[in-house]
């Protein structure tokens, strides 16, 4: 068959894995607090979830539209690291310093990314803690 | 035999029948001239011939068709051969029952005439209705030889009720007709669905192949499908080796899709479309299933199309799986590597994930798509444990994954192999520094990070004051001085790298090696207990305290400016004033 042939065969063409625009992860929390953000479907939904609170995995029967995946991670803004999904499936991880929290209601997911219990969050290499100032050096 | 014959030349010439008396009449008028007599011979004849025999030379006039009309409608009794010319001068003109009647007596006679003969020459006069009332009328009507004649009359009279009538009552009782004539009298009524109910009854013999897949053609076009098994029983299912097109549609309709696809397989072209066609038609999901993996198993199949219409179908599974066989042939870039791994998302369980790992490990192409749909803790696990393991990418790889999978540990791992002393991109020295190391480990990475970043020519003017204070810190003044320089010349202003210098140069080479970058600092320091400080290392007590005076004067509660007071007054031997100074 030719390619074109196959083409037409194909009611869409085979989409790369959709991966949501981010702000690259800093490492930097933005803030301290718990932020809540839900995902929701437009009809009945079964919704199977796998978090190991950094990582979550939701399975969906029913698929969800982009600009709904986009939306979510623009509410969620630096708290999420990474979101991608298919039209059954969906991976989000957690920035660092945030551990997730995950429930399915009905037809809406509810996340919430509640802030690491060890405070400050621990140091990247790329934020060092600042130096002391002139007091420490004093004689 | 001989009057016969006579008869029917006269028919044939039927001037005869006048043109005789006539000229018969000529000869004795011209006898008559020629033997002309004078008056009383005349008058003599005259009186004797009244009285005188015709002469005998002279025959006989046969009667004329109506003289032999009027004899016979009178009742008389006529002559076989008059009978007959009756017959056939009266089939133009004659009513059916005087046609019947004449017949009667002929046939009294014992000289009958054939019903069918007449019949036809009546017809052939251009009169079937008077033919047809002929017909019924006669004794043998009912006989079988006669039945297509009298079928053949009732639609010339333009009674096709009468004639189907004659048909359905024919195809019930056996022997009422030639089988023949059923035939083609069935089919002229467009009916022929009613042969079968004559082979049912025995009125015509059971159907034959040919004759079978006639009616069933016929059925399937007037969608008469309940007439197929009928035709099997009164004829023969066999009629189905001749047209299985035929019998495939027939099977197809009736569900039977195992018949359906026997029989497409019989067809001389066209057997996968149709096979397709029936397979895609009985709404059987196994059945479809189980084709549709099969022709992906073919030669030359595009599996990509079938992967579609098998996703289309529900089974996903196999839809990825056949992706899976076109993806192994290519480098994890083409169409259906893309289209597949959309489909098994973004954490693929299962088989999909095991199919994964053993492409990555038989082809670093297909590695990252592996590693970015695997747990980061697995991924990094197995990225750890390839060759190419320490490779700069790879390690880069290795810290993203170990910051995902939380590993605080293998992030340092990954990081020594990227500070090992190695040329490093500005890409990677960025991605290190991403690196979520063990806490009590940041600082050693912060400086190690620094220095590839100085070596890579991509430091940052902080990495080299970083660097300057932990030179400071380990005693090393010297160390110290080489990147305060560097630093100052990016930032002179900076008044802890130049406090940090003087301090180094003091250590170095002594406070006059110092005094210099302590003046520097004074310039840019403003007021406070900072450049009171700075002024008493200068040597310029007086102006310390004049400054911090100034600045109790504004702030009065501040300890810290009572304490730096009264330690210049110590240091200018007034410790009287400094215990008050201090003393609240």
């Amino acid at each position: 068959m030719t390619p074109l042939v196959a083409a037409l065969l194909l009611p869409a063409p085979p989409l790369p894995l959709l991966v949501a625009a981010l702000p690259p992860d800093t490492g930097v929390s933005a803030s301290a607090e718990v932020r809540t953000v839900d995902l929701q479907w437009s009809g009945d939904v079964h919704l199977q979830l796998e978090n190991n609170g950094y990582e979550l995995v939701v399975r969906f029967d029913r698929p969800i539209a982009d600009e709904r995946l986009k939306d979510f991670a623009s509410m969620a803004g630096d708290d999420l690291a990474d979101l991608r999904w298919n039209d059954n499936s969906l991976l989000l991880r957690a920035a660092a310093g945030r551990r997730l929290e995950a429930v399915a209601e009905a037809r809406k997911l509810r996340v919430r990314f509640v802030p690491e219990s060890q405070s400050p969050a621990a140091p990247t290499v790329a934020s060092p803690s600042p130096r002391p100032t002139w007091t420490s050096n004093s004689p | 035999m001989n009057l016969r014959a006579i008869n029917i030349q006269a028919l044939r010439k039927p001037n005869m029948v006048f043109l005789g008396p006539i000229l018969g009449g000529g000869v004795l008028l011209a006898a008559t001239l020629v033997l002309m007599p004078n008056r009383w011979q005349i008058a003599d004849a005259i009186r004797r011939g009244t009285f005188s025999p015709p002469p005998a030379a002279i025959p006989l006039p046969p009667p004329g068709i109506a003289q032999l009309m009027q004899r016979f409608s009178e009742g008389r009794r006529l002559a076989s051969p008059d009978l007959q010319r009756l017959m056939a001068a009266s089939s133009a003109t004659g009513s059916a029952s005087t046609l019947s009647a004449i017949a009667d007596a002929l046939a009294k006679n014992g000289a009958p005439v054939a019903t069918d003969r007449v019949s036809y020459d009546i017809m052939a006069a251009g009169r079937p209705d008077v033919a047809l009332t002929f017909l019924e009328s006669r004794p043998d009507r009912a006989a079988p030889a006669l039945w297509r004649l009298r079928f053949d009359l009732h639609r010339k009279t333009g009674d096709m009720a009468g004639a189907a009538d004659l048909l359905r009552s024919a195809v019930m009782t056996p022997g009422n007709a030639p089988p023949q004539d059923l035939v083609e009298a069935a089919y002229a009524l467009a009916t022929p669905e009613l042969l079968i109910t004559a082979a049912e009854h025995g009125a015509i013999p059971p159907l034959s192949q040919a004759q079978s897949l006639d009616l069933a053609s016929w059925a399937n076009t007037a969608q008469r499908y309940d007439l197929i098994s009928r035709i099997d029983r009164a004829g023969t299912p066999g009629w189905r080796a001749d047209n299985p097109w035929l019998a495939m549609t027939l099977a197809q309709r009736s569900g039977d899709t195992g018949s359906a696809l026997r029989y497409a397989a019989l067809l001389p072209s066209g057997r996968d479309a149709a096979r397709e066609s029936i397979v895609m038609a009985s709404g059987n999901p196994q059945g479809i299933r189980q084709y549709l993996l099969a022709q992906a198993s073919a030669r030359g199949a595009d599996r990509p199309a079938i992967a579609q219409r098998l996703l289309e179908k529900g089974f996903r599974p196999d839809a990825i799986a056949l992706l899976r066989q076109q993806s192994a042939r290519e480098a994890g870039d083409g169409g259906a590597s893309a289209r597949m791994l959309y489909l098994m998302g973004p954490r693929p369980t299962g088989e999909d994930l095991d199919w994964l790992r053993s492409r990555a490990s038989a082809d670093p192409r297909w590695l990252a798509a592996y590693i970015e749909r695997e747990q980061p803790a697995k991924a990094l696990a197995f990225v750890e444990s390839r060759p190419a393991a320490d490779s700069s990418d790879m390690l880069v790889q290795r810290i993203a994954l170990a910051n995902a999978a939380r590993d605080r540990v293998a992030a340092a791992r990954a990081l020594d192999g990227l500070l090992d002393g190695r040329p490093l991109t500005a890409r990677q020295l960025k991605a290190a520094a991403t690196a979520t190391v063990p806490a009590d480990r940041a600082g050693h990475y912060a400086l190690a990070l620094a220095r590839a970043r100085i070596a890579a020519g991509q430091g940052e003017p902080s990495d080299r004051l970083s660097l300057a204070w932990d030179g400071w810190d380990r005693g090393n003044a010297e160390e110290a001085v080489g990147y305060l320089q560097g630093y100052l010349r990016d930032r002179p202003d900076d008044r802890a790298a130049l406090r940090l210098m003087a301090d180094a140069q003091a250590k170095l080479k002594g406070d006059v090696a110092a005094r210099p970058w302590l003046e520097r600092l004074l310039a840019v320091t403003p007021p406070s207990i900072d450049r009171a400080d700075l002024l008493n290392r200068l040597g310029r007590t007086a102006d310390a305290m004049a400054l911090v005076e100034m600045l109790r004067r504004v702030s009065p509660g501040d300890r810290r400016l009572d304490i730096m007071l009264s330690r210049l007054l110590i240091a200018s031997g007034d410790p009287g004033r400094a215990r008050k100074v201090l003393r609240p």
